[in-house]
């Protein structure tokens, strides 16, 4: 049921609902770079940025456009890559070969410069990002699970199963699946954190989620001209990427003790 | 043989990446270069005739990969100077901090995982370990501008930007600046100040762009010294009588710089590049992350092309060179099974 990790997901629930009373758009002319201060009112709070925009609105829905951004490159690369690794790992042959030789070159390259390169080829924009950064992460998750596949294919269940007149599809279904959730769950939180700060990287380098949409990254770009004067523009986008990465990261290392755990109770 | 092979596939696949680059760009990127002229019908034809664009693709890639052997890069649209004039000062202003990073991460993410395997399971290590964790998700973008915040605004203590003080007038004999600064023929005491002002503009850079190597190589050197130190050699050799020292240098260092390099090699070239681009682009740094930055939200395709395959090629090759030490301090990979 209910276990301590479940904490970590009710600031996302409040992040969910307050997108609702958020306004990040308005430019007030008379309240360019407010301070933050308990005195403000509510929605100015954390202050306003060099055009009078409310800093807590824009730190709270650009949070919500990184991460919903990240859940969904993780969640398509995640199953896509399961999929083809599975598939190379069981099938064998020419098919293997090329899957993996593939995504070990696109693996040898650093995954900011090929999202950078995939950006300079079909310019800036949602999609565009989406795209690359699912091409960066897509063979990590090929060569996981290929190397999952691949080890649990030797076990003696997979034989009785197959004996037994399973398909491939349900020896998949039955056997691999359960066997690798785990592992699978915890390469995803922690690409998931990774994906994170590489939105935020590309955002800061002006080549991530376009201009008057707010996001993390490119807020600290564009408050890099106001800092020496005002230290919060960018102290509080950077502190609440930190928090969020810090936050996955123990999540992902909290599953593995989790897993260990089991198995050690089974052994 | 496949190591070649591969190699071969990886060199043909970056070729690839940097040929397609132009031609799946949006839009006519004939247009796009020639901007205001692009109404003029002789224009377009001169600029197609340049580029190449007039004949099948696969003559196109016969012509591209001949001017890319023969070193012809072509030349940038933004300053319309050859682009391998461009890129070469750069490139080694990225080499002369990369190279440094690199070996201070090493070392320093080496001596704090000996540190913490050694210290297993006190408080120390404990603090240590997981304060790194946190230093580890700092994203390094913002840790630059936190640096240069404290150091530069507040404290003053190190330039905010660029490679050198605008007051020294550096001959680039080797384009290394540490270098140059001493071997340049100058009045007394000025080769050292020199020296001293490059050093101050490369600290901030240094400790932006290392925290993730270091923290990394720190965590695999813990790892596999704990994995070595359950050994029954590292028994015998304290029932020996052997002292901690001695076991270290003679059994440790040895059996765990194997691992450590071949698991640290691939990952962290990939590190350094990717946090090079952040790292200059923060601090101004005339380097090659930064040229790459720039190209492309100019869209200067010829140069991001050339910049890609520079990157691509030179991962390759530093991954080779890393391969072979492996080979040359690991005995086992010597003997032929």
């Amino acid at each position: 049921m209910i276990n301590k990790n479940h904490v970590f997901i009710f600031p996302f629930i409040l992040l969910g609902i307050s997108c609702f009373f958020l306004d990040p758009y308005t430019q007030n002319i008379d309240k360019v770079l407010l301070q933050p201060s308990l005195t403000n009112g509510f929605s100015y709070i954390f202050g306003t940025d060099y055009i009078g925009r409310s800093y807590l609105d824009r730190l709270i829905l650009g949070g919500i456009n990184t991460i919903g951004l990240a859940l969904i490159i993780v969640f398509t690369s995640s199953i896509l890559g399961f999929f083809l690794g599975c598939y190379a790992a069981i099938r064998k042959g020419t098919i293997e070969s090329f899957i993996m030789r593939l995504s070990d070159i696109l693996m040898s390259m650093p995954g900011i410069l090929l999202a950078i390169v995939i950006v300079a080829i079909f310019g800036n924009g949602v999609i565009e990002l989406f795209i690359a950064l699912v091409i960066v992460l897509i063979p990590r998750f090929i060569r996981f699970s290929h190397s999952i596949t691949s080890r649990i294919n030797t076990e003696l269940y997979i034989t009785i199963a197959k004996v037994a007149g399973s398909s491939k599809i349900q020896i998949l279904k039955n056997e691999i699946l359960p066997n690798s959730k785990n592992l699978l769950m915890q390469q995803s939180i922690l690409s998931f954190s990774e994906v994170i700060l590489e939105i935020s990287a590309l955002g800061f380098l002006g080549l991530g989620i376009p201009a008057p949409l707010p996001e993390w990254g490119a807020m600290l770009a564009e408050s890099r001209n106001y800092f020496s004067t005002n230290p919060y523009l960018i102290i509080l986008p950077g502190l609440c990427l930190m928090l969020v990465v810090l936050f996955l990261n123990y999540i992902g290392e909290n599953l593995t003790i989790n897993k260990r755990e089991k198995n050690a109770i089974k052994n | 043989m496949s190591r070649s092979i591969n190699l071969l596939i990886s060199m043909l696949f970056i070729l690839l990446i940097s040929f397609f680059l132009i031609r799946l760009a949006p839009g006519d990127p004939v247009l796009l270069m020639l901007g205001d002229r692009g109404n003029d019908p002789a224009q377009y034809k001169i600029m197609m005739e340049n580029l190449g664009l007039n004949s099948s693709i696969y003559e196109q890639f016969k012509i591209y990969l001949m001017n890319v052997l023969s070193g012809n890069f072509g030349n940038s649209i933004v300053s319309g100077k050859s682009i391998v004039i461009e890129l070469l000062p750069r490139w080694k202003a990225s080499f002369e901090l990369g190279v440094i990073v690199f070996i201070f991460s090493f070392f320093s993410g080496g001596a704090l995982g000996v540190y913490m395997a050694y210290k297993f399971n006190t408080r120390a290590e404990k603090i240590l370990s997981s304060s790194l964790l946190i230093i580890y998700c700092i994203p390094i973008f913002w840790l630059g501008l936190i640096l240069i915040s404290v150091f530069s605004l507040q404290l003053n203590l190190f330039p905010v930007s660029g490679r050198v003080g605008y007051e020294f007038d550096l001959i680039p004999y080797t384009g290394f600046y540490l270098i140059d600064s001493l071997i340049g023929d100058n009045y007394e005491n000025y080769n050292f100040y020199a020296f001293f002002s490059c050093l101050n503009h490369m600290i901030l850079p240094i400790l932006t762009m290392s925290i993730v190597p270091m923290v990394s190589i720190a965590k695999i050197t813990k790892v596999s010294i704990l994995d070595v130190l359950k050994k029954d050699y590292i028994l015998t050799a304290k029932s020996l009588g052997m002292n901690d020292v001695n076991i270290f240098f003679k059994h440790v260092l040895r059996n765990i710089l194997v691992p450590v390099l071949t698991i640290s090699s691939l990952y962290l070239i990939n590190v350094t590049v990717a946090g090079a681009i952040l790292t200059e682009t923060i601090f101004s740094w005339p380097g090659i992350g930064r040229f790459l930055v720039t190209s492309v939200l100019s869209r200067d395709y010829p140069v991001i092309q050339i910049v890609i395959l520079f990157i691509g090629v030179f991962i390759l090759i530093v991954n080779i060179i890393l391969e072979i030490l492996v080979k040359i301090i690991d005995p086992k990979q010597r003997v032929k099974v």
